[in-house]
């Protein structure tokens, strides 16, 4: 359940109507599968950003070097 | 940081100068280890125990009751993780899971994602639409999101039967049992990665025990376990972040404040430990009109005492204190097999006995 996966975001759209932060989401690109993924909790993730995604909800940016 | 594997396990081998016992405490590691074999690579002195880290796996078996009481309401869709459908619950005699529930004709839909909930309660605003709702604070964060755009769109047939569980405690209370034999800790990353190291940090000095943030890939679980050994070794019982390409010290600030904005902390159940202090989340009053058993009268989890376990061959509690290893269970591989399991760690992917399962069929 805690299983998560980290995918590149590919781009980021906003709804066009209510709180952005609630609606904001990315397409992410798993190694050649893409999915819609919440950016709610990622204000600061951008385009070409790895993130850490857990049912459908990006957790973190992930680092290439920590 | 060491990048190689033999160079991890040979710097273990070379600092390592008397017996330890570490847990690691979320499934999805245990699955890693076994399926790696791990546990077999590491020096003979260490030993690694499988924690309680298995949110279908401690889901009290009254809200699966629940979950398959509503499941057989036709007005009800009930959505759920695919781990669930197979944990079985109901009175001795009569077990039950989800997937003969839907076999017989309940409204029984697996999802992967929160969002698809909200997606089948707007396209169906006939139908009830209740998330079954388990998991630890990696999920919880999604969930919470769902329930402020369920408010946000005012819809009024989306429900969720909570049963979301906070890890830290869980592992304070294994951490405090007379009979502790756990050393040291793996904590989870991903949990850790949304709530930072206060928690843990709090927990290991508290407790005096090492504490170790560890991912999840072979290389990430070594180097996890070798931060842990230095701290057992140099007697310095702190917190440690060996997945820091992941987790930062302040966790997801956003996501904190959605669990708070939601959520507020409790005690209560977690199947075969018991109740936990602060172990689980409940929905704010601001969200009770979002809660299925207000909506649909069934009782709380936390004014029931959780059985310790319904099925008497099953010792299930046992493994996920980290007390017997899932081979000791002497129904391990007879009674209890995944296809027909006697309690949910043989069930779930994060399961310990289904991870020993995995790798007694692979090696004959």
């Amino acid at each position: 359940m805690c299983l998560a996966v980290c995918g590149r975001i590919l781009s980021i759209s906003t709804a066009a109507a209510g709180d952005p932060a609630l609606w904001r989401c990315a397409e992410v690109d798993f190694g050649g599968l893409s999915q819609t993924v919440s950016l709610a909790c990622l204000p600061q993730a951008r385009v070409g950003d790895q993130v850490l995604v857990h049912v459908g909800f990006a957790l973190s940016v992930v680092r290439d070097d920590p | 940081m060491t990048r190689e594997p033999s160079a991890v396990l040979a710097e273990l081998q070379a600092i390592l100068t008397r017996p330890w016992t570490l847990m690691e405490v979320c499934g999805g590691q245990t699955h890693s280890i076994v399926r790696w074999g791990l546990d077999q690579l590491l020096p003979d002195a260490l030993e690694l125990v499988h924690g309680p880290g298995c949110p279908v796996c401690v889901t009290p078996a009254q809200t699966i009751e629940q979950a398959l009481e509503l499941a057989m309401r036709p007005e009800v869709l009930l959505c759920s993780f695919g781990d669930m459908l197979r944990v079985p619950a109901g009175s001795a005699g009569g077990t039950c899971d989800l997937q003969q529930v839907r076999a017989a004709g309940g409204n029984v839909r697996v999802i992967t994602r929160p969002h698809q909930v909200l997606e089948l309660a707007r396209r169906q605003p006939e139908r009830q639409v209740v998330l079954l709702a388990v998991g630890f604070e990696t999920t919880a964060p999604a969930v919470a999101l769902l329930a402020e755009q369920a408010c946000a769109l005012g819809l009024s047939n989306l429900s969720l039967l909570l049963a979301q569980a906070r890890v830290v405690p869980a592992m304070a209370a294994i951490a405090a049992a007379p009979e502790r034999r756990v050393q040291g800790f793996l904590a989870a990353g991903h949990v850790a990665a949304v709530m930072g190291h206060g928690e843990l940090e709090q927990l290991a000095m508290r407790q005096q025990i090492p504490v170790v943030i560890t991912g999840f890939a072979p290389l990430e679980l070594l180097q996890g376990v070798l931060a842990c050994v230095r701290l057992l070794e140099a007697g310095t019982p702190r917190l440690h972040n060996a997945y820091a390409q992941v987790v930062r010290p302040q966790g997801n600030p956003a996501a904190q404040a959605l669990l708070r904005q939601v959520f507020a902390v409790a005690d209560g159940p977690w199947r075969g430990l018991g109740s936990v202090a602060g172990g689980v989340l409940q929905l704010r009053a601001a969200y009770r009109h979002l809660d299925a058993r207000v909506r649909f009268g069934l009782s709380s989890p936390i004014d029931a005492p959780e059985r310790v376990c319904l099925e008497p061959r099953c010792r299930a509690d046992q493994v996920l204190q980290g007390l017997l290893r899932p081979s000791e269970c002497p129904s391990f591989g007879t009674a209890c097999t995944p296809h027909h399991p006697l309690g949910a760690p043989m069930v779930s992917a994060e399961g310990a006995c289904a991870a020993y399962m995995q790798r007694s069929g692979r090696h004959g």
